[in-house]
């Protein structure tokens, strides 16, 4: 489990690979060229089993929980990593009730970074075996080979890509260090499977929350640099009141959401609070990512504005975090209702 | 002649609004912030053509002598239409510019060229190491017998990619207070040494660009009131923009995306979403009230100061807020990329969002506004 682990370790590990075989240079070409997932970058990745993370040791992974996979998150995040593994670890963690039949077929490839998954939430399909509807925005569909779906009718359903009648249509993001795709299903056949709906929420919330805080850490570091080397009236512009207070806020918006993900994360307590607290945590980093990207551009001047320099990538994957799954204000009225329900 | 002055200003907004409806073709009518000159140039020319290119220049002159209040109607109802800016550096700058300061030679060589649209300008003021601090230029102009010799490296150059001519700051004088040494150079572009490198924006348009300037030629007829008098020169030229800069139009066309969006999104009966649109709909009305009392004051021959900077700040981040907003309470559809369905057409609210971004940072950023204002107005040290 993970208190066996060391997570300073892990995350050292992690920063040093995704530095060098995915530094910014390499994220602004693969932007350029369109963007999605880095295919190349996915086969680097495949052999060091950042996808077995969070599978149990039976089942041949490493067993680790929840903070762990956190610390991934948040490093993909800073890269901001152009890889379809958020949805991957997402699926591979809901599937740990289901039989043994479906984990022995697709955990296996899974694990192994040959095939990515995605996720749908709140998803209006027909009744039965054989399924209609669709699923419109679904991060990372365009890379998947497997697809989870939450029907709004409870059902959690397993599809793989080649099933009957399932079509799949890559769509643009504003972020293209990731990709979508919309689902169209008619009578399509379906798998049902054991998931703990709320879990995977929680999960879903944690994971845009700690992607978001390493992209906000990211961007704002970058930033701070940046203000130390530019200089205008003859000194560097971080030495001007104006600036330095802007940025000593935006280091305490990013520790106060950092220090809420991380309670969420650690998720004691009963399974409402510990739910609420994740979408909670989700608005909070969300909201810090998107001010501080935000107002990277701004303290960059002029080379903040263009196509060239990296701020635009954290500020609209910043901006996708706060679409995705619904958007934030489905996260905070859950939140809401959640903690009302509490009270009462 | 039309005495366009002497129309009361509905009758002259109904006017222009008339002009607008009749010649203004639609693809340049979608708000964007700046088109290429192969879409513009039609509209450029069918405004010279019927005399609303630079309604604020004398008659005489191609223009209708316009004041400067009618003028802000015009620039008004361009921005109600969702017009894009063409090309306007001849028209709003180097125009005002040549009549205030230039040469009676200048005045008749430049002025019919920019209404014919031989002529098409770009600004030369920013560098790589003199933005915010422009004052520290380092482009430098040496003359050399009838002639400037010029070398420098000018950057963010917007609608550089298309113009012919620009218009450069560049050090005369290295030997006294950095102000006091800069030159006003009217640069044709077209001749060896000038280079020009596009540079794609956060949206992925080349709007803007690098101008390197290596031993290019300028006769010394070019300059512009007088040598090592450019700062006072530029100066001149930042009154009037900056007064366009602060008026609420952007906001105001934001605000009616807003309010579209979310209605759009059903989020119209939303009570937190309704006090986060009145909010900001308190705040533009804030703009245009300063903005108003502004105009009058320019209507009634007023000459104004400084307070300009509190209506830039004003503006743009009120502007800046409501695309915010707007792109917040899209939900799912503010993550999609491009075009996307809206109402009955299509909108791409990322990049309303961004474009409302650079006037933050052009025209002098918001924190060097407010350094003026600590300073200039307000009276504080430093
Ligand atoms: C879309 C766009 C179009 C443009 N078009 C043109 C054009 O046509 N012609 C032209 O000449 N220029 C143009 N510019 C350049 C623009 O004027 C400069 O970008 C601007 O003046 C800022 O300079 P900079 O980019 O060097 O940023 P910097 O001056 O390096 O500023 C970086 C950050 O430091 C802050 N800062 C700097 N000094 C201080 C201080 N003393 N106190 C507090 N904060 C400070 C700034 O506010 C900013 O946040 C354009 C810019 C943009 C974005």
């Amino acid at each position: 489990m993970s208190d066996g682990i060391d997570l300073t370790e892990l995350r050292q590990g992690f920063r040093e690979v995704l530095s060098a075989e995915a530094g910014p240079e390499r994220v602004r070409r693969h932007v350029h060229e369109g963007g999605a997932f880095d295919r190349d970058l996915a086969g680097t990745i495949a052999g060091l089993g950042w996808s077995a993370l969070g599978v149990a040791e039976a089942d041949g992974g490493l067993g680790l929980g929840l903070p762990a996979l956190a610390v991934l998150y948040e490093e993909l995040g800073r890269g901001p990593a152009c890889l379809p593994l958020m949805t991957t670890l997402l699926v591979i963690d809901a599937l740990k009730d289901a039989p043994d039949s479906v984990r022995g077929r697709w955990l296996p490839p899974l694990m192994s970074g040959d095939l990515f998954a995605a996720l749908a939430l709140d998803v209006g399909l027909s009744a039965g075996e054989r399924v209609t509807g669709r699923a419109v925005h679904v991060l990372h569909g365009d890379a998947a080979g497997l697809f989870l779906l939450s029907a709004t009718d409870g059902r959690h359903l397993l599809v793989p890509r080649e099933a009957a009648g399932l079509t799949v249509l890559p769509t643009a993001l504003v972020d293209r260090t990731r990709g979508a795709a919309s689902l169209d299903l008619s009578d399509t056949p379906v798998l049902p499977v054991p998931v703990d709906g709320a879990a995977l929420r929680r999960h879903t919330a944690l994971a845009l929350a700690c992607d978001s805080v390493g992209g906000a850490d990211a961007i704002l570091e970058k930033t701070v640099e940046y203000l130390k080397i530019r200089t205008q009236f003859g000194q560097p512009i971080g030495g001007f009141q104006a600036l330095k207070h802007r940025t000593a806020n935006h280091k305490l918006r990013l520790e106060s959401a950092r220090a809420l993900v991380d309670l969420a994360v650690r998720g004691d307590g009963d399974g409402q609070r510990v739910l609420a607290l994740a979408h909670l945590a989700r608005a909070h980093a969300v909201e810090a990512y998107v001010t501080i990207a935000d107002d990277a551009v701004q303290l960059h001047g002029g080379i903040g504005f263009t196509w060239e320099h990296e701020c635009h990538h954290y500020l609209k994957r910043a901006w996708l975090n706060r679409a995705l799954f619904g958007g934030e204000d489905v996260a905070l009225d859950a939140a809401a209702a959640l903690l009302t329900e509490d009270v009462a | 002649m039309q005495d366009w002055n002497a129309l009361s200003d509905e009758a002259f907004r109904a006017a222009a609004r008339q002009f607008i409806e009749t010649h203004c073709p639609a693809h340049i009518r979608r708000g964007e912030e700046h088109v290429r000159w192969e879409q513009s140039q039609g509209w450029y020319k069918a405004m010279a053509a019927h005399g609303w290119l630079a309604p604020g220049w004398p008659v005489e002159h191609g223009g209708m002598g316009l004041k400067q209040a009618k003028h802000l109607i015009y620039l008004e109802e361009w921005a109600r239409a969702g017009i894009s800016r063409v090309m306007e550096q001849g028209v709003l700058n180097v125009g005002p510019v040549l009549l205030a300061h230039g040469t009676p030679e200048q005045v008749a060589h430049y002025l019919p060229r920019i209404v014919s649209a031989e002529h098409l300008w770009c600004q030369g003021f920013s560098e790589p190491g003199a933005g915010s601090d422009l004052a520290a230029l380092r482009t430098e102009a040496r003359i050399d017998g009838d002639e400037f010799i010029i070398n420098g490296h000018k950057i963010w150059t917007s609608g550089a990619v298309d113009a012919n001519h620009i218009f450069v700051l560049a050090r005369t004088d290295k030997n006294v207070r950095k102000q006091a040494g800069i030159s006003f150079i009217l640069v044709d572009m077209r001749q060896p040494g000038v280079t020009v490198k596009p540079i794609v924006t956060i949206n992925g348009d080349a709007e803007f660009a690098e101008v390197f300037l290596d031993d290019v030629r300028a006769p010394v007829a070019n300059l512009v009131g007088g040598l090592n008098n450019g700062w006072k020169v530029a100066q001149s030229l930042l009154g009037f923009e900056r007064v366009w800069a602060g008026s609420p139009h952007m906001g105001r066309q934001a605000m009616d995306r807003l309010v579209r969006v979310a209605r759009l999104a059903g989020r119209d009966r939303d009570p937190v979403t309704l006090d986060r649109i009145a909010q900001l709909q308190i705040d533009l009305a804030d703009n245009a009230e300063m903005y108003e009392r502004l105009a009058q004051e320019i209507r009634a021959g007023h000459s104004f100061g400084f307070e300009v900077s509190t209506l830039k700040i004003v503006a743009t981040e009120t502007y800046a807020r409501i695309t915010e907003l707007t792109q917040e309470i899209a939900a799912e559809r503010g993550g999609l990329g491009g075009e996307v369905p809206f109402d009955e057409g299509t909108a791409d609210l990322l990049r309303d969002y961004l474009t409302a971004r650079a006037p933050m940072i052009y025209g002098g950023t918001v924190q060097i506004h407010r350094n003026i204002l600590a300073k200039r107005v307000l009276g504080l040290p430093g």
